[in-house]
């Protein structure tokens, strides 16, 4: 009885918390109230070298005539940190049996949207997303190739929701590009 | 008696193999490469020497070609093609590691080993140029093997 009690209060919680480790904490900034925002779609010059599936999903390129003054600019930086080397000690951990970490894998995706008017920002959307991971001898947990795409996408749909609530602003600073439409705006 | 002597001998022997299985030729130290196309973006690969797994070797594989192995103090140089290159090895388990590459940069793929089941498990990830350039001037150049040589350009 005492050694059923043994393992149900305390290797089960033990081997459970091992396990919950083994799961990728997400952190995400900044951080957005739960409400909706309203969907949206800003049309302007984009400067954006990426892949297209990272590129926030409400900006749509909008092809100059002539070089415009008012751009946006996109751009992303992931920056990795493992730690998975194998220590003199570890070998001998009894508790690597049960799922202990054998190492952690991290990695910090920034994205930036800038409003450029000639060449300076004017305004610009941020975000951040830090993804991290155990491994354990059975398993090593997504890999930093996955973490790294799940933390652009919502890099992306933060900022996509930033400028969202902002639009009114956004769309005021682009009209300004546009001397037909900046001349009827209230002063 | 001679029986017990002959299973000792070949457990040694089978020990040995194992352990020196892991073992690679590796070339001259590393220098830095001067030959890089400008339209491609350079990739050292390389794995220090650590305390534990140092026997093991693993194949890394650029967008699921095979490049070379990587042994413990070895090194191979990429030349990759501009956008998203994945790096990844595998044993018992999977590790892959993004780059995205531009045309004249160089970029460092550090390869270390950590604890498995049966075998270590591969973790590749990327580096700064500072901690890259450090680490992988006590590394060596693994000789490409004939069939992998091909791979050395990206496509």
């Amino acid at each position: 009885m005492c050694m059923h009690r043994l393992y149900v209060f305390g290797l089960g919680p033990l081997l459970l918390g091992c396990l919950a480790a083994c799961e990728t904490q997400v952190t995400l900034t900044p951080t957005l109230s739960a409400q909706a925002p309203p969907a949206c779609v800003i049309a302007a010059p984009l400067s954006y070298d990426g892949q297209p599936a990272y590129l926030p999903q409400v900006i749509s390129a909008q092809p100059a005539a002539e070089p415009a003054t008012t751009v946006l600019r996109y751009s992303y930086d992931a920056q990795y940190n493992a730690k998975q080397q194998i220590t003199a000690l570890q070998p001998l951990n009894p508790l690597l049996i049960v799922g202990f970490p054998t190492g952690s894998n991290a990695i910090t995706v920034s994205g930036l949207l800038e409003v450029l008017r000639d060449g300076k920002p004017v305004r610009a959307y941020a975000a951040a997303c830090a993804l991290k991971r155990t491994s354990t001898v059975f398993s090593e947990g997504e890999t930093l190739t996955a973490m790294r795409r799940r933390a652009l996408f919502l890099v992306r749909d933060n900022i996509s929701a930033q400028v969202c609530r902002d639009q009114q602003g956004l769309r005021a600073l682009l009209a300004g590009d546009r001397p037909s439409i900046a001349d009827k705006q209230p002063q | 008696m001679s029986s017990r002597r002959l299973l000792y001998a070949a457990l040694a022997t089978g020990a040995m193999a194992v352990l020196l299985s892991g073992c690679a030729t590796l070339g001259p130290a590393y220098t830095p490469d001067a030959n890089a196309p400008r339209d491609k973006g350079t990739v050292y690969v390389y794995r220090p020497k650590a305390f534990g797994g140092g026997a093991i070797s693993y194949t890394v594989s650029a967008n699921g070609t095979e490049l070379s192995s990587l042994p413990a103090g070895g090194y191979f140089v990429y030349y990759a093609t501009p956008g998203e290159t994945e790096f990844s090895a595998k044993t018992e388990a999977k590790t892959s590691v993004t780059v995205d590459v531009k045309p004249g940069q160089t970029y460092y793929v550090q390869g270390t080993i950590g604890m498995g089941v049966f075998v270590g498990h591969p973790h590749l990830t990327q580096v700064t140029s500072d901690v890259g350039a450090k680490e992988i001037a006590s590394c060596k150049l693994v000789p490409p093997a004939a069939p992998k040589a091909v791979a050395k350009t990206g496509s």
